[in-house]
């Protein structure tokens, strides 16, 4: 993987975890004074803070986006019965122990399917439930913004009688929900005074038609206020 | 209160109270709110929407067999978040190529060593941490301990961090070695070692 890799000249030791690191379950809590002066000094925990960030605030990216609806998708496919049903076991679809005759049936089946079609099953003329509702397109505000933003905007989706908005914290506690008949939404000034540099937060659009249904989702979009050089 | 406003910590709560029965529509919804982040990071990770579906799969797959292991002391998205590095820490493990004999010798000669050899390893380990705070910019730390420490490829760092840049991150590690090779340099010249 690394063919260039030093080994065993001392870099094992400068790039362990050592007992003052902050363990990897905290690090989405508040740390202490002293864990903070241990990161300022600590190769590795800087490593496993920028990982942790990339995972807890990752926004999309035009260049994954298409692939990363294509996985959660095949996710939420690969779901079993079992855990629809609640029954104690894993609830995604695995491959048992099976005898060599069934296996040799499921490599064909599955042989079959891959030359058949490898994105996940869409039914066809199915108006609802379908099993991806249409995207919504953001506009606004995404990624590192400036000021607190003062309203929300994405783009129209046909057919829509109102749409749902929440704003949540990163650990999706909600913050404010409203609905509009409109692709943009006003905030309220307490819910922007909430907006402080730094804060990650995170909004979500639901398109639903006359009769409630929902049609599109905006998925979880994030922003905030980019901190400024007095506040890093 | 609809599943949908709820908390991560406060859905898991109610699947604790629940019976196996009334569990699927919670795990659903629990589960389901992380696919596209855990999605993401695997995809970064792997760089093949294949590979990065079947280890997301894992990950919820291990995050379901352990579900009763969360306590709730951290997040939820943090515990979930644990399971996702790990998972991806034992996919780099079970791919780097086995290790010449030579190699395996010198290891397990270096198996519990004595106290004192203990002691000079941990004071040359704190010596070697400083001189990587001092001499490298935090990027290049990041990626020096990513790939050296473990041993994650860099085209999985370049996604991962968001490096933009041309070459990504083999630019922070070409960076980060010569400016080690000049700092082990100097030291030397000053009659220091590491």
């Amino acid at each position: 993987m690394s063919s260039d890799r030093p080994r065993k000249n001392g870099l094992d030791f400068a790039t362990a975890r050592t007992p003052e690191c902050v363990p990897i379950e905290r690090l989405g809590d508040a740390i202490t004074q002293e864990e903070r002066a241990h990161i300022e000094t600590c190769a590795r925990c800087q490593a496993e803070l920028s990982l942790w960030h990339a995972f807890e605030q990752s926004t999309p990216a035009a260049d994954d986006g298409a692939a990363v609806q294509w996985i959660a998708a095949e996710l939420a496919r690969r779901r079993g019965p079992a855990a629809a049903t609640g029954r104690r076991t894993t609830g995604w679809i695995r491959i048992p122990g099976l005898s060599a005759a069934l296996a040799t049936l499921v490599v064909a089946a599955a042989l079959g399917y891959v030359l058949w079609d490898r994105e996940p099953p869409v039914p066809h003329g199915v108006t609802s439930p379908v099993y991806r509702t249409g995207r919504i397109r953001t506009s606004a505000p995404l990624g590192d913004v400036a000021s607190a933003p003062r309203a929300l905007h994405w783009s129209p989706v046909e057919g829509t009688a109102s749409y749902d908005v929440r704003l949540l914290e990163v650990d999706r506690t909600p913050l404010w929900s409203g609905s509009t008949s409109t692709p943009g939404i006003d905030l309220p000034s307490d819910v922007s005074a909430l907006f402080v540099p730094g804060k990650t937060v995170v909004w979500e659009v639901t398109a639903r038609d006359a009769s409630r249904a929902i049609i599109g989702e905006s998925g979880a979009q994030q922003f905030r206020v980019a901190p400024s050089s007095r506040d890093r | 209160m609809p599943l949908r406003a709820q908390s991560d910590e406060a859905l898991f709560e109610e699947w604790r109270k629940r019976t196996d029965a009334d569990r699927g529509a919670l795990i659903d919804e629990l589960f389901g709110r992380h696919y596209e982040r855990v999605a993401r990071w695997c995809l970064r990770f792997t760089g093949d929407r294949e590979q990065a579906a079947d280890l997301a799969q894992d990950v919820f797959l291990k995050a379901y067999r352990h579900l009763d292991s969360f306590r709730g002391a951290s997040r939820f998205s943090t515990w979930l978040y644990t399971i996702v590095r790990n998972e991806c820490m034992t996919r780099i493990e079970r791919s780097i190529s086995p290790i010449d004999k030579d190699e395996v010798i010198a290891a397990a000669a270096s198996l519990d060593p004595p106290p004192d050899e203990l002691v000079a390893r941990n004071e040359r380990g704190a010596r070697l941490r400083e001189f990587l705070i001092a001499t490298l910019e935090p990027l290049e730390r990041r990626v020096f301990v990513l790939h050296y420490g473990d041993e994650m490829p860099l085209d999985a760092i370049t996604r991962l961090l968001r490096l933009d840049n041309a070459s990504g991150a083999k630019a922070y590690i070409v960076s980060a070695r010569r400016k080690l090779a000049r700092a082990t340099q100097r030291l030397r010249n000053r009659g220091g070692t590491l």
